[in-house]
């Protein structure tokens, strides 16, 4: 059946519908991972989000439901080209999967061309729609799209993730499963808790270290969780990972800017400043932190981007706060970055016994 | 049967995180020097130094201890030694933070010596210690500020650690 | 940074064999990186002529046999920095396998003598991989039966098993799968003490290989993976290959990434490392069957389907560059710390050169590859192995066809190399996909993809094609339909033929500039000329190994000179032209198996200046335009007279008049045949007048701009033509290496319009200023001379 991808500016890309028929609208995302549909789509990030996938032939690697990043995923629709309708280890095949999350998709799109035009016009919103005549383009043109994405994705209740180790508190600003993977890997008692917890309340479960989660949406809508970060850095050591980083950085001065090429890719290397190392890893963010204001803060760069030279990683210089705008849980991508849980581990065992709190 | 106990990477990463703490706990990187002790020391505090450099776009002084036992014929293991004498520091260090530097702590004995030629040449507003293994069995009251890896062993036990400066390769081995 | 103390390089450079992999491209690529950043360079070779250019990059080239006596010989006597070993094949690692502590302070790049040894002796490979805990299969080689088969016993069948000779070669592996063919291996005729080594099969696991680059920092990054359509069972490069691997999932593709990394570390290569996996998706195991720490087929495939200069980056790193630090001329760096990524498929078909059904196993039976770019698999399989253009597959059809169903069943178990055919017919009778896909091992996905062109071949077929799905069959890239009536007489946003660029949209490959593009099917095209005048150069498939060498080597010098002479090149070919990375972003390359570019009128006639064709046949349009001009030999005149003297000439004309830039000379004494390069000087003014009187008169009835080649047979004291071609053929190499005249270059400025001088004396027509002379014995051995040294030698050996 014969569907439309419509950009915001009129630019129509025409395709074939799959999955759920309905109209959707949201964030045009286009994303370069090479492998990981599973742990993409149910991704709290894509909330909100209509992501075009570039990799051809997709569906032929199977789709594994263990590898699901949320329970309430909440993509708004998908884009592809090529698509293989089995898979080599006979699981459920991909454009079903899809339907059974009754998500809209769209196949057969030219993505090189839609990429391509992305690239050059920057992110904008679009939509799936059956027709492509100037009504449907001026409801695209209206929609605004919402900015409590976060409050969407986060959970509404506090729940552990119990284990015997060290306790830490993840504050969900729409976490991926694979970081409580990775805290649980290393034996880590957590408690996840909602966005807008207070710092009493997160205090009251005596955490041994705070980490705020990778999330959807623009870091300026979360004004309260900024300012909850500048109490409970002055306690507890923190980690930030993706959004959650862009929030310790505003928490302390820091400005954000937008990538002039958003990082939507399951591999990018990342160099370790200190000591030169090259790292692959995830990538999935269109914000980064502005140069010139790291200069004049308290924190020292750690990780650069290889490719553009934006800043990926920083770590205070007196206070516990390591922070990484890449996703060091992987999933999807190369593992190299799973070294950032140990380096919070040791940071906290090593900040136990100092007297560092001012 | 010596058995690696410590990789190339692992030891990278335990150099990067004690960088990190240093420059934690110094609140910046002013005033501070390093001093690496013996053979292995130097090569640590030299690859904190370039570390230090990449992040802070400064460079710290490093300056090398040559410790030896004061009976030269004998084998260079800290627990036969008598004593130590060190050769004094010609490096200014009065009012600095000199950070101490070896690859293995053991009896404190070496530390202590190295103590002794700082404090003779100069007057150094503190002294902290980093290691990359410690591995217990103090005869002495001291205590590494900055540590790699922690490693129980038993008094029979030899570690050597192997860097690749002067050994082609980086890793620590028990035996 | 870069590892001190290297200044001069001895590269190991390939044999003659057949068997070799083409790495001309890669080797010229390393050495013109080499000479840009300031090494001397030399390199052994066996053949000069296999060398895409060759004074101009080398500081000495040593024609000798490439083994290891001759390249310690060549390190004793001159002291060499440091051996590279990665662009000379197999060969090349087996004599550094061979050199351990007889080179003292020669080091050798890329990789260590105990890697290239672990390459051939299995039970190192091993030993290594079973101490790091990687996975890997258990073998054994042994010449003691009760070992073999005590061995046999506690791994079970299927096993595959192989002779491993004295002389480090062995006979292919042959497939064991019940006692019965254990007897029958086992009986064959053993030759003095050779090894018998045996592994557990593998058959029927899907076969994948990830290759990396590592630099001597310890990072690490995969540039591609490649799948094989058909199972291990099936030689690498006897499958049908894909990059990149669609079925791996991320645990798998990261497991198998980390594997290769670690791999690499164990060993200690420092460069580019290609590893193979064997992965069964149903049991989750996963072995590494071998490493290969060089340039191979592999990083061949790779770097034009990734468009990463593997070749270049590779002896950088080599030669102790950091990943992201790297240099792709002395003036631009260059930041390899990326994995490349595709967002479509880049495939290598594998060719026979005989028509003929024959078994494949796993040793390699194919004689040469194409390859196909499309963003589908259902693309890539139309245009590549089920092209009829390439492959008869109507007459395969037709043969397929007549076999009953448990016929084409054993055809299907025991595989052919016409085994997608072979599939397509099956299921065309409506033979199950999961039936096949036991039977087989291959994959569900590529059965989908044949069963889809199946279906959608019945509507074109039936003459259905219609506004519903003339799409979808554009886009499995069924031949001709981009351009249909149907298609451009709507208004609708359609999808027709285009032409994409090779490189993906990605924040990695901004950097990456080249100019390859492949046609396919999509809503708008990539491709963007510069506003200068262009000639476009069309180039067929070539499947023989020799006429590849030409092909490569002409096109190289083409793109250069019109490069020079101000305009642009554009390269148009059923298969890609895998360029040297120097040409890659001033020449346009574009892939085009249906030859489809004609009808997409996306080159502005006016900006065409010539249309160069080296087709054997040219359409009757293209014979009567004055815009094409076909270079390929088309015989004009053959006389049979043998001589034992003969002299082969290459002439160029500009329609008025012509020169000689080159003339090899060949003699035939006492049973040993003798070729000499550039012989013009050492002609007398007689021979010279006479050939020029010769050559006249036969080029009195034609005023075209051409080449001419000419073969003079002594016979009867005269020198008598005994051949005319027009075009270029495979002398040409000769002729342009050896020469200071260039050859191409001369016939690209007549075609622009220049002329030759008029009323040239002779010594002006034979004018050349060569100053070393290539001497042939036996077409087989290679010898070079300075012009009193080939004095000499014609003096005594030919007695001139």
């Amino acid at each position: 059946m014969k569907r439309y991808l419509i950009l915001e500016d009129g630019t129509v890309f025409p395709g074939e519908g799959f999955g759920s028929s309905v109209i959707t609208t949201g964030q045009l995302v286009i994303s370069n991972n090479r492998t990981g549909i599973e742990q993409s789509v149910t991704d709290p990030d894509a909330e909100g989000q209509i992501i075009a996938f570039t990799i051809p032939g997709i569906g032929s690697s199977g789709i594994n439901r263990d590898f699901y990043e949320s329970i309430n995923y909440q993509c708004k629709g998908v884009v592809i080209g090529s698509a293989s309708a089995e898979s080599v280890d006979g699981s459920i095949p991909f454009e079903e999967w899809i339907t059974t999350l009754k998500i809209p998709g769209i196949k057969n799109v030219d993505v090189r061309a839609l990429s391509k035009y992305i690239y050059e016009h920057g992110e904008m919103k679009a939509s799936i729609m059956d027709t492509h005549d100037e009504h449907a383009i001026d409801q695209i043109k209206a929609l605004v799209l919402p900015t409590d994405l976060v409050k969407q994705v986060s959970t509404k209740q506090s729940y552990p993730n119990p284990n015997i180790g060290l306790k830490m508190v993840i504050v969900d600003l729409g976490l991926k499963y694979s970081i409580l993977r990775q805290l649980s890997y290393r034996d880590c008692n957590s408690v996840i808790v909602n966005y807008n917890a207070t710092p009493e309340e997160i205090a009251g479960l005596h955490p041994e270290g705070i980490i705020f989660s990778n999330g959807p949406g623009d870091p300026k809508d979360l004004p309260k969780t900024i300012e909850n970060i500048k109490v409970l850095q002055k306690q507890f050591p923190i980690m930030g990972i993706g959004l959650g980083s862009l929030l310790v950085a505003m928490a302390n001065d820091c400005q954000i800017t937008k990538l002039p090429n958003p990082h939507h890719e399951s591999s990018l290397a990342v160099k370790e400043v200190a000591s030169g190392k090259i790292d692959f890893v995830n990538h999935n963010h269109s914000y980064t932190i502005d140069q010139k204001s790291i200069g004049s803060s308290d924190f020292i760069v750690t990780n650069i981007c290889v490719a553009d030279g934006s800043i990926e990683g920083i770590r205070h210089e007196f206070l516990p706060i390591i922070s990484v705008l890449f996703e060091p849980e992987a999933a999807p991508g190369p593992t190299d970055g799973y070294y950032v849980f140990d380096e919070f581990i040791d940071l906290i065992n090593s900040t136990k016994n100092q007297d560092w709190s001012i | 049967m010596a058995k690696e106990i410590i990789d190339g990477q692992t030891m990278t990463r335990a150099l990067t995180r004690i960088t990190y703490e240093i420059i934690e706990r110094n609140k910046g990187i002013d005033d501070l020097v390093l001093v690496g002790i013996k053979t292995r020391g130097v090569f640590v505090a030299h690859r904190i130094e370039s570390r230090l450099k990449q992040l802070e776009n400064i460079s710290i002084p490093v300056g090398e201890l040559d410790i030896t036992p004061y009976r030269d014929d004998v084998a260079v293991d800290e627990k036969d030694a008598q004593d130590f004498k060190a050769e004094p520091l010609n490096f200014d260090i009065s009012n600095k933070h000199v950070i101490l530097t070896d690859d293995v702590l053991y009896t404190g004995r070496t530390i202590r010596a190295a103590m002794d030629a700082l404090m003779s040449s100069g007057r150094p507003k503190k002294i902290s210690l980093a290691v990359l293994v410690d591995r217990g069995h103090r005869e002495l009251p001291i205590r590494a500020d900055f540590v790699g890896k922690n490693i129980p062993t038993s008094q029979r036990e030899k570690i050597r650690v192997f860097m690749k400066e002067i050994d082609g390769e980086d890793k620590v081995e028990i035996e | 940074m870069v590892v001190n103390g290297i200044h001069n390089i001895l590269i190991i450079g390939p044999t003659n064999s057949d068997k070799n992999v083409d790495l001309s491209t890669a080797l010229y690529d390393t050495a013109q990186i080499l000479h840009k950043l300031g090494y001397k360079t030399s390199v052994m070779v066996e053949n000069p002529t296999s060398l895409l250019s060759a004074n101009v990059l080398f500081d000495r080239i040593i024609v000798e046999k490439v083994n290891g006596e001759n390249v310690l010989n060549y390190v004793d006597q001159y002291h060499p920095d440091a051996i590279l070993p990665t662009v000379g094949d197999k060969n090349a690692l087996g004599i550094i396998s061979g050199l351990n502590g007889k080179i003292s302070s020669t080091k050798v790049l890329g990789t260590n003598y105990f890697a290239s040894l672990a390459t051939f002796k299995r039970e190192l490979f091993i030993s290594k991989l079973n101490k790091n805990d990687l996975p890997v299969i258990n073998f054994i080689s042994s010449d003691d039966e009760e070992e073999l088969y005590d061995f046999i016993r506690s791994i079970g069948f299927p096993i595959i098993a192989r002779r491993r000779f004295s002389n480090r070669h062995s006979s292919g592996w042959t497939n064991i799968n019940n006692l019965f063919e254990l007897d029958n291996f086992m009986a064959l005729e053993d030759s003095n003490n050779a090894k018998i080594e045996i592994e557990r099969s593998i058959r029927g696991f899907s076969e994948y290989s990830c290759t990396i680059v590592r630099d001597r920092f310890d990072n690490a990054s995969l540039i591609g993976t490649i799948e094989d359509v058909e199972p291990i069972g099936v030689h690498h490069l006897d499958s049908n290959l894909i990059s990149p691997a669609l079925s791996l999932n991320d645990s798998k593709l990261q497991k198998l990434r980390n594997l290769a990394i670690k791999l690499a570390r164990v060993f200690d290569v420092i460069g580019v490392c290609t590893v193979h996996f064997a992965l069964n998706h149903k049991t989750n195991e996963c072995y590494i069957t071998e490493f290969i720490p060089r340039l191979s087929e592999e990083t061949k495939f790779l770097e034009y389907a990734t468009s990463y200069p593997l070749a270049t980056v590779a002896v950088e790193l080599n030669l102790g560059f950091q990943l992201d630090k790297l240099q792709l001329d002395s003036g631009n760096s260059f930041n390899g710390a990326c994995e490349p990524f595709m967002d479509h498929i880049t495939s290598r078909f594998p060719q026979w050169n005989s028509s003929e059904q024959r078994y494949i196993g796993p040793s390699k039976t194919s004689d040469s590859s194409i390859i196909v770019s499309g963003f589908s698999l259902e693309e890539v399989f139309n245009k590549g192995p089920l092209n009829d253009k390439l492959n008869d597959t109507l007459i395969r059809y037709e043969k397929l066809h007549k076999l009953d169903d448990d016929q084409l069943f054993e055809k299907i178990i025991h595989p052919t190399n016409w085994m997608l055919d072979v599939l397509l017919e099956a299921i065309r009778r409506d033979f199950e996909l999961p039936v096949l896909s036991e039977v087989t091992s291959i994959n569900t996905p590529y059965l989908l993809a044949l069963k889809n062109i199946k279906n959608n071949s019945a509507i074109i077929r039936d003459d259905e094609i219609d506004e519903n799905n003339i799409e979808k069959l554009v886009s499995m890239g069924v031949k001709g339909l981009g351009y249909n009536k149907v298609l451009l007489d709507r208004d609708d946003i359609v999808t027709k033929s285009v032409v994409k660029s090779k490189k993906a949209i990605s924040v990695n490959m901004d950097q990456i500039t080249n100019r390859n593009f492949f046609v396919t099917s999509g809503i708008s095209n990539d491709l963007e000329f510069g506003d200068r005048n262009k000639i476009v150069v069309r180039s067929p498939i070539i499947t023989s190994k020799k006429n590849i060498m030409v092909r490569q080597f002409v096109l190289l010098q083409l793109v250069k000179s019109i490069h020079q002479n101000g305009l642009e090149a554009v390269i148009l070919g059923r298969e890609p032209w895998s360029s040297p990375l120097d040409v890659r972003n001033i020449a346009y390359e574009i892939a085009d198996p249906h030859m489809e570019m004609q009808h997409l009128n996306l080159i502005d006639t006016k900006s065409i200046f010539k249309i160069i064709d080296f087709s054997q046949t040219l359409s009757d349009e293209d014979k009567q335009s004055n815009e094409v001009f076909q270079i390929s030999a088309k015989p004009i005149k053959s006389l049979d007279l043998k001589s034992d003297k003969t002299m082969r000439v290459i002439v160029v004309s500009d329609g008025k008049s012509f020169t000689i830039p080159s003339v090899i000379y060949r003699q035939v004494i006492n049973d040993k045949s003798y070729e000499i390069s550039s012989f013009n000087k050492f002609l007398t003014d007689s021979e010279k007048s006479d050939l020029i009187e010769n050559i006249t008169n036969e080029l009195q009835k034609t005023d075209q701009i051409n080449t001419y080649n000419f073969e003079f047979s002594y016979v009867h004291d005269h020198w008598i033509i005994t051949k005319i071609s027009s075009g270029m053929n495979q002398d040409i190499i000769r002729h342009e290496l050896a020469s200071s005249v260039h050859v191409i270059d001369t016939l690209v400025k007549l075609i622009l319009g220049n002329n030759l001088g008029s009323n040239m004396s002779s010594d002006e027509i034979f004018n050349n200023d060569d100053e070393n002379f290539l001497v042939t014995v036996n077409d087989q051995k290679f010898k070079t001379y300075d012009e009193i040294g080939l004095r000499f030698f014609l003096n005594n050996t030919l007695k001139i």
